[in-house]
């Protein structure tokens, strides 16, 4: 299972699934409001996982 | 005297020579300025927006700055913070007709939209400092290669709606942000990750950042009908110069208007479309 942070929600969670389009799917994230993190490195949406990264959802963010 | 308690820390000696840029003087950059302007370093003050009282709890200004450029009334509490240093303030909207203002030693990007900073990445050639902020979040990242390794796909801004910042997070922000600046001045080894900070929940994140090659390119949609590519090869400015009327041109950037489309074209290969709509983009892209 992968571990998964999705900070919009602050939500903790362990999921299944081959790549980060497929997860990003099952979870209902939409694509434009985050930046993908995978084991502490940006990572393309077609990136294959492993059941032991660790993958964030970090919200995109501009203000200042 | 003012600097003898940190000059065991910091050269100071080399930090007054050095001129920073700081552009967006909200939140991040109203508190980046006054922690570069207190350690010496002279500062370009840009920002087209006046003091609204909004603005008061998260930026440095008072109730007697209210309705006063931005640019003008920091300058003026700077100086007498640190009459020392030279700070030039100047109240205009950064745009594709004014990027000589970004010629200093350091930029430091503190807008609120993708718009300007890919403008910045445009025309800047050496690392350049990009912050964000936004209620409790913010994040600090030496571009050293290209914005768009950050933001390498379609995204969705927060900013193009008015969001708040809380005074703490920019602060931590732009202590971040100008720790960095000043280990750039001094050429001391900084920071190569994104740093990404929450004042909130403590939560603190290094991302590693790397050049991508993009697969397809992508057209990144910025606020009201500007757009981004990054079309991830060198371009020949000298053919587009001859090609079509060119309003602006240096070594690494020709501005250049194609039917009522600015188009900013880093020979890079980074390109920025103003008032524009994607069906034009993709006709132009293969025209090129």
């Amino acid at each position: 299972m992968v571990k998964v942070f999705i900070e919009k929600e602050n939500k903790k969670l362990n999921a299944k699934a081959v790549d980060i389009e497929s997860l990003m799917k099952k979870l209902s994230i939409n694509r434009e409001e985050v930046i993908v993190v995978k084991n502490s490195e940006l990572t393309p949406r077609n990136e294959k996982l492993k059941d032991t990264d660790e993958v964030k959802f970090l919200s995109v963010i501009s203000g200042g | 005297m003012q600097y003898s308690r940190i000059r065991k820390i910091l050269d100071i000696n080399q930090l007054r020579k050095k001129t920073v840029t700081i552009v967006g003087l909200g939140s991040l950059g109203s508190f980046t300025a006054l922690l570069l302007a207190k350690n010496g370093v002279n500062l370009n003050l840009i920002d087209f927006d006046k003091v609204s009282v909004e603005n008061l709890s998260s930026q440095l200004y008072s109730r007697k700055d209210l309705k006063k450029y931005k640019a003008r009334a920091l300058s003026k509490y700077l100086k007498r913070i640190n009459p020392e240093i030279k700070i030039k303030s100047i109240n205009t909207r950064l745009t594709s007709s004014n990027l000589k203002l970004l010629d200093s030693d350091l930029v430091i990007d503190c807008t609120d939209n993708l718009e300007t900073r890919f403008l910045i990445d445009s025309y800047v050639q050496k690392p350049w400092i990009h912050t964000a902020a936004v209620k409790t979040v913010g994040l600090v990242y030496v571009v050293r290669n290209s914005l768009s390794d950050l933001y390498n796909a379609r995204v969705s801004e927060d900013s193009c709606e008015q969001h708040g910042i809380l005074n703490t997070a920019a602060n931590m922000i732009a202590s971040i942000a100008a720790t960095q600046a000043i280990k750039i001045l001094l050429e001391k080894d900084y920071e190569k990750d994104l740093i990404r900070f929450n004042i909130w929940s403590n939560s603190f994140d290094r991302i590693k950042v790397k050049p991508r090659k993009h697969s397809k390119q992508v057209i990144i949609k910025l606020c009201k009908n500007n757009y981004s590519v990054n079309i991830n090869k060198k371009i020949s400015l000298d053919s587009l110069s001859k090609r079509y009327i060119t309003i602006l041109r240096n070594k690494n950037l020709i501005i250049i208007k194609s039917e009522n489309t600015k188009i900013i074209i880093n020979s890079k290969g980074y390109i920025i479309f103003e008032d524009s709509n994607k069906e034009f983009i993709e006709k132009w892209l293969k025209s090129l």
